[in-house]
């Protein structure tokens, strides 16, 4: 089965519906499903992430939304957006190698635009601004080894909203990072996305960078990855260190460490493959 | 992935190669696309070599040239690696050495060979001299370059551990940190010392396999030139594969092939 | 000489940068001993200077066939033979390796070809390009180039098949596929592999060269020292094998000079 599916859903304020979704690995005695009955619909401008251990299926979905992999059953429908019909329907920013060391950060920002056909000097000017967003004024022609961990996902992140994409998909951009440049970073990303409006899917297996981020939470399991739960994150924003000592923020984490619990209790051994 | 992956794409390397053979057999000796006795099918190739194993004389060109190789790469090995490896770790010995060896290693070897037979005569002796040469110059820089990659923390790691004298330091860190990158400067080594012997005995030796193809070359008898180059194929082979399996046995923790410059 | 990390040149130059006048005194003491010491030795008549000419005489010899246009001449049909070859047969190898490298099905047929002749000793293929091609300057520059076209499609493949399937993922998303993946990523990708293969090329392309100018060509630089051999003039031949030693730094650091430069986006370690 092929990509995403352009289209209007049933309920008209989402962004993407997700049904009866189904990823299978291999074929007959080797079969493994990766990801069975899953649903999910996110609304317009909400930032979703999706929370769930290793291996449980998470980047593949991510991957299956934004067509890099094909699914084997249940559709995905994403609402095209009423203004500009060019834009990418979605967008990535991955953990690691995500953007190419031999362009320069400026080009970088801009490749996603140039494959669009954008024309040089359009797509530089809005290459720029995003470097501005993300705190990156200076480093135009710098080149990604010259760069810190931080520096390099602040370039993926603006290369994933200049692209103006109809969804973000982000998959665990600050996994790789130190706590303190992780937390900043957090932050800068809530700054960039609140200007923009954009919908967001978050994977993440970090409780608190969840709770940080998200509107809503869904709470993925393994074998096969599904959505076991979803909460609601009603905590106040702009989301800040504050936040952090909140009650709700207390309680909530809480509730969430308990549905994992459960989930680690009752999951076979490790070393399965996402 | 497991075993089975491996075998069955070694199993479709060698279909592929066998189906090229039989494409090569047919267009040629069955529809002579072109004259045979340019490019004689891969039977002929095969019936000549079957003839040339039962010849002494070319036994003997076999067995010339691999004693040249071997000498060659033995006498390049020694001084290479020592050089190498002190190159890579004294700064006074690098800063004396580097520049010329740098300067003097594009120019081929086989330029020098008329030199060494003015020296030596034409012989054995010069020719296994120009190779040993050649072959010198990839020895030292790869185990150089060995050294380097061990990087300054194993250095901090043994100073830790009380090594304390030269020869400790050396036996037990640099060389078997070095170890892949000599592995890969012995391959070159012998591949290097096969093409510059092959490349000598074309031109000045009457003895080998080189001098061998050139002889069958001049006198067009081709099926033999062509039986002889195979020979000449199966060797470089031979060296390559060969110390590939040597090397997973002398460094069982390898994961992959090191440094992919290429022959 | 090189790896895919980077280059000697680069690390040449990085040397240069760090190196004080101490360690650059020792650079230069080496050569200097040598010519001195071997001009020296001529004079006093330590060094049998029928085999090791003194380094003055050598030089007097340069300039008389610079004078009377034999080594310029000589060096211009050596490089004329190099240059036209290398520079086609290098372009096709890295076309070739980067369609292998990105559509595998391409990989299959060609691979089997392209990996029986690596193990080959290059030099082999000579009687076999002349037998087929005769013995002219044509023939000569195929046989270079089919070495050359070996060495850069193999080194080629190399830098193709190791990029990161990350990369390869994160264009796609971004839009980019067929020809435009191919420049965009796995061309830049696989640069240094790339210059790691065309200066390995250069190298042989001179082995060849000299090989066959010796001992099936009636000119060139190889050409020179053969006949000089033959004929017993001796300053000649240690003419032209400085000359070949000059053009194989220039040409061989050049192009490792030029990688270095167009991959300075990599991680120096």
């Amino acid at each position: 089965m092929s990509l995403q599916e352009i289209g209007e859903s049933r309920n008209s304020t989402d962004r993407i519906t997700i049904e009866n979704l189904r990823k299978v690995y291999g074929s007959g005695d080797r079969q493994v499903v990766a990801i069975e009955d899953f649903e999910l619909h996110v609304p317009d401008n909400e930032f979703f992430c999706l929370l769930g251990p290793s291996g449980c299926g998470k980047s593949t979905f991510l991957r299956i939304v934004s067509g890099l992999i094909d699914h084997e059953g249940g559709t995905i429908t994403i609402r095209e957006s009423d203004t500009a019909s060019d834009r990418p329907l979605t967008n990535m920013v991955f953990q690691e190698h995500g953007i190419f060391p031999w362009m320069s950060v400026l080009d970088n920002i801009a490749f996603g635009l140039k494959m669009r056909g954008v024309p040089k000097r359009e797509r530089y000017d809005i290459a720029r601004t995003y470097l501005k967003k993300v705190n990156l004024s200076g480093f135009e022609s710098a080149y990604p080894h010259q760069l810190s961990g931080g520096m390099k996902q602040r370039v993926g992140i603006a290369r994933a909203f200049a692209n103006d994409p109809a969804i973000l998909l982000m998959d665990e951009p600050f996994g790789a990072l130190d706590a303190q440049t992780k937390e900043q970073l957090q932050e800068e990303l809530l700054e960039v996305w609140t200007d923009a409006e954009k919908t967001a899917i978050y994977v993440t297996h970090d409780i608190e960078e969840a709770l940080m981020l998200g509107d809503r939470m869904g709470i993925m399991t393994a074998r096969p990855g599904t959505i076991k739960e979803i909460i609601d994150i009603d905590l106040p924003r702009p989301r800040t260190k504050e936040t952090r000592t909140l009650d709700e923020f207390v309680q909530l984490r809480n509730r969430v460490w308990d549905v994992l619990a459960e989930e680690f209790a009752r999951s076979a051994p490790p070393g399965e493959d996402t | 992935m497991t075993d089975w992956g491996a075998n069955r794409d070694l199993m479709v390397r060698i279909g592929s190669f066998v189906g090229i053979l039989v494409v090569w057999q047919i267009l040629i000796g069955v529809f002579s696309v072109v004259p045979a006795f340019l490019l004689p099918p891969p039977t002929t190739i095969l019936a000549a070599l079957g003839h040339l194993l039962g010849q002494s004389s070319f036994i003997d060109d076999v067995r010339i040239t691999l004693i040249r190789v071997a000498i060659a790469s033995l006498l390049a090995s020694i001084p290479g690696v020592i050089l190498g490896l002190a190159m890579g770790w004294n700064r006074t010995v690098k800063a004396l050495l580097f520049p010329i060896v740098s300067a003097t290693y594009p120019l081929p070897k086989v330029a020098l060979l008329p030199l060494f037979m003015l020296v030596f005569g034409i012989g054995d002796k010069a020719f296994i001299v120009t190779a040993a040469i050649a072959a010198t110059f990839l020895v030292m820089f790869n185990s150089m370059r060995g050294v380097a990659d061990i990087g300054t923390l194993y250095f901090e790691v043994a100073q830790d551990n009380d090594v304390d004298s030269v020869y400790t330091y050396f036996r037990e860190i640099l060389l078997p940190g070095a170890l892949p990158m000599i592995f890969t400067g012995l391959r070159l080594t012998l591949n290097t010392a096969l093409l510059v012997t092959i490349s000598i005995e074309f031109v000045a030796a009457r003895h080998g396999l080189g001098a061998f193809i050139w002889s069958r070359w001049n006198t067009l008898q081709t099926p033999q030139m062509y039986a002889a180059v195979f020979v000449v194929s199966l060797a470089g082979v031979g060296i390559t594969y060969g110390l590939e399996w040597v090397a997973d046995y002398a460094m069982p923790w390898r994961t992959e092939t090191t440094g992919t410059a290429v022959q | 000489m090189s790896t895919e990390q980077g280059s000697r040149w680069s690390s040449v130059r990085d040397y240069l940068d760090e190196t004080n006048e101490r360690d650059l005194a020792l650079n230069l003491l080496l050569p200097f001993v040598i010519l001195v010491g071997w001009e020296i030795g001529a004079w006093a008549g330590l060094i049998n200077t029928q085999f090791f000419p003194a380094p003055s005489a050598i030089l007097g010899v340069a300039g008389q066939m610079l004078a009377d246009g034999s080594l310029v001449h000589n060096t211009l049909v050596s490089l004329g033979r190099i240059i036209p070859a290398f520079v086609v047969a290098s372009a096709f190898g890295i076309v070739t390796g980067l369609l292998m490298g990105w559509s595998s099905r391409i990989d299959t047929i060609i691979d089997p070809i392209v990996s029986a002749l690596y193990p080959l000793p290059k030099v082999v293929l000579l009687p076999i390009i002349f037998l087929i091609f005769g013995l002219n300057d044509l023939s000569r520059m195929v046989a270079l180039g089919a070495a050359v076209y070996l060495l850069v499609t193999i080194n080629t493949v190399g830098g193709a098949r190791q990029v990161e399937e990350a990369y390869l993922e994160a264009a796609r998303d971004n839009g980019a596929s067929g020809y435009r993946m191919i420049r965009e990523v796995i061309f830049p990708a696989s640069l240094p592999h790339i210059f790691s293969g065309l200066s390995l090329a250069m190298g042989i392309s001179f082995i060849l060269i000299v090989v066959v100018e010796m001992v099936a060509a009636q000119s060139g630089l190889g050409y020179i020292i053969w006949n000089s051999w033959n004929l017993f003039t001796i300053k000649k031949m240690y003419v032209a094998v400085i000359t070949i030693n000059v053009l194989g730094i220039v040409f061989t650091y050049g192009i490792e000079a030029v990688g270095s430069y167009l991959t300075r986006w990599q991680e120096r370690i």
